[in-house]
């Protein structure tokens, strides 16, 4: 049964109770149990959402952390969608991932961040992490660093090189290198 | 609801927010703070600057080379910043923002955590290249004579000098490639770079002059001992 049925239901059963064989109830508590008694006006749901957010009273030390909290958010979502500030006029962008199940954190660094390390992410934790970095044509040079440990030879690199032991990856962005 | 409006738009307001390229008068402020000789930095200072404004550097790859440099002890960071000063003061690109960059070089070498006298060594070897690929290019009248100075036009041909020397220094350092013969790798570094980094026209062109004798001359300078 609906829950506006059923409580419908319910409020007749009072009226007709409070109505038949009881006293009659007179002054401030007879109008208060009529007014009981009859069916509530229920607002739409958006309204009371909108009112439940307008009501919301919090400090001022709280609004001052849900700013900056929320600032912060919004410069981390920010640098996601560009994260190489020398290429923002790219025409391409290139994803680098790598499958590190049970890793805590996951960077790539390379030529295009002057070795600076840009997060990977696994929003779906499946051991896959991903970043789309937008890079102009050329010829790079990277690596992951899987909870900090050096990792060079990425699977889906053009070419590897491996100078005084350690490997780098290489990726060709645009021309016969693609 | 004027609170989720507000949080909505200072979420924009960071989404939006980029992380700014440095100035130039940043990179070279940054250098004047650097505990170096005040010689040196009066001699690179200009240079810097010159290459800059030039576009034989980018800011964010030279601040980020100093501040990294930085941490390091003194004598060292001169001992980087010297090749530097030359580089630039020869007219060569030392920061491109991709692969075939000295500077990009050196902060690879510092993220690996390889010992300071390996990161000096490859700058050095690289630099050797660099040198004798613009001299024997020039010498085989492979290419004119370019500006050989910090501030001048940047060249078609200096990206080539260094797309070169970087290829032949790749296959010196690295004994894996080396299964190629040198005019192999070479040949084919720069056919993958043709298009986008190099113009095609040029690669063609170049091609037939790259022979194995010209070649080896460049490689055969990359580990000498310097002559300053």
């Amino acid at each position: 049964m609906p829950r506006d049925e059923l409580e419908r239901r319910i409020r007749d059963a009072v009226t007709r109770e409070i109505e038949g064989g009881r006293p009659v109830l007179e002054g401030l508590e007879g109008r208060v149990v009529r007014r009981l008694a009859r069916p509530a006006v229920r607002s739409p749901w958006w309204t009371r959402a909108m009112a439940s957010l307008a009501d919301t009273r919090i400090g001022l030390g709280w609004a001052v952390v849900g700013g900056v909290v929320t600032l912060a958010a919004g410069i981390f979502a920010g640098r996601g969608l560009f994260l190489n500030p020398n290429a923002l006029s790219a025409a391409a962008t290139d994803l680098f991932t790598v499958a590190a199940p049970g890793a805590k954190a996951v960077a790539v660094v390379g030529d295009f961040s002057a070795w600076q390390p840009i997060a990977l992410f696994d929003h779906d934790g499946d051991g896959v992490w991903k970043v789309t970095v937008a890079l102009p044509p050329g010829r790079y040079e990277y690596a992951y660093l899987v909870d900090g440990r050096w990792v060079g030879q990425d699977p889906l690199a053009a070419e590897y090189l491996r100078t005084f032991g350690k490997y780098v990856s290489v990726r060709y962005i645009g021309g016969d290198g693609e | 609801m004027k609170g989720l409006l507000v949080g909505l738009a200072v979420f924009a307001v960071g989404a939006s927010a980029q992380v700014p390229s440095p100035s130039p008068d940043a990179v070279l402020s940054f250098l004047q703070t650097m505990a170096i000789s005040a010689e040196l930095k009066a001699a690179f200072s200009p240079v810097l600057g010159a290459g800059l404004a030039a576009g034989r550097a980018t800011p964010r790859g030279a601040l980020e080379l100093l501040q990294r440099l930085a941490e390091l002890p003194p004598p060292q960071a001169e001992e980087a910043l010297v090749v530097f000063h030359d580089a630039l003061a020869r007219g060569i690109i030392v920061d491109t923002g991709a692969a075939s960059s000295l500077m990009n070089r050196v902060l690879m070498r510092l993220r690996m955590g390889s010992p300071w006298e390996l990161v000096q060594y490859e700058l050095r070897a690289r630099y050797n290249a660099l040198v004798a690929t613009e001299e024997v290019l020039l010498r085989y009248g492979v290419i004119g004579r370019g500006s050989q100075a910090p501030g001048g036009v940047v060249l078609p041909q200096d990206r080539l000098v260094l797309e070169i020397a970087w290829a032949v220094a790749d296959w010196q350092l690295d004994p894996q490639l080396q299964t190629d013969p040198l005019e192999v790798f070479v040949r084919d570094r720069l056919v993958k770079l043709g298009g986008p980094v190099l113009a095609k026209s040029m690669v063609d062109s170049i091609l037939p002059a790259l022979t194995l004798g010209l070649l080896q001359e460049i490689a055969g300078r990359v580990f000498q001992v310097e002559r300053r």
